[in-house]
């Protein structure tokens, strides 16, 4: 339940600023990453090091990280079956959407760290609310959206939804 | 910490926006995707690990 009031107040920074500090995404980010490794999915914590470096080396390397990369989706395989694997392939494509300009930085982030920590169901309400978020802005003619509220909406039905049962 | 997020472009990027014809097209991918997993979850699972056990 932690996740809503941090996701809260990144909605808030979005919505003023179309920004979120990195004081506020990079601990979380990296806290999930420590959190997967501890469950033993080391191989899905070091891909996710890996896509920090990614863009900022030269392309020779960049294959190299890559091929790394699909070696390490294979260790994920062993250590925590598919689960493990269809995780590594959504963070691998949360970073080529936001290397393609889709998503900001903030948003490849705390996605990255929402899907490693609730596994990557957790996108689906985020997308479905994004969506509808889409159509909202597209109807008033905007071409863009503050996409930190519908990941804050997202997580709180998928949060809620499972909390509601036990009550 | 702070030091690689100033490096490291990925880290650096704390832009929050999404486009909207993006975030209505991926909800489309998602919902079909999700749906498609439901369905044949089991048997997708079972034919990788065939595969799996076969190499």
């Amino acid at each position: 339940m932690l996740a809503l009031p941090w996701l809260a107040l990144c909605a808030i920074y979005d919505l003023r600023s179309r920004s979120v500090p990195a004081w506020l995404i990079i601990p979380p980010l990296l806290l999930a990453v420590v959190w997967i490794a501890w469950q033993g999915t080391w191989a899905v914590a070091i891909l996710v090091v890996t896509l920090f470096f990614l863009d900022d080396l030269p392309w020779r390397m960049r294959g190299f990280l890559a091929g790394l990369q699909g070696i390490l989706l294979m260790f994920a395989w062993q250590q925590a079956g598919l689960d493990a694997v269809i995780l590594g392939i959504v963070l691998i494509l949360i970073w080529l959407f936001w290397k393609l300009g889709a998503f900001g930085g903030a948003d490849a982030q705390v996605l990255m760290a929402l899907a490693l920590v609730f596994q990557p169901a957790v996108l689906v309400p985020i997308a479905v609310a994004g969506g509808i978020h889409g159509l909202i802005q597209r109807a008033r003619g905007k071409t863009s959206l503050p996409a930190m509220l519908a990941i804050f909406i997202g997580t709180g039905i998928l949060l809620l939804g499972a909390l509601l049962p036990k009550l | 910490m702070f030091y690689l997020q100033k490096k490291l472009r990925f880290l650096r990027d704390t832009r929050a926006l999404e486009s909207s014809e993006f975030a209505v097209m991926l909800a489309a991918i998602v919902v079909v995707v999700y749906g498609a997993f439901q369905l044949l979850g089991g048997n997708i699972s079972q034919v990788v690990t065939t595969v799996a056990n076969a190499i």
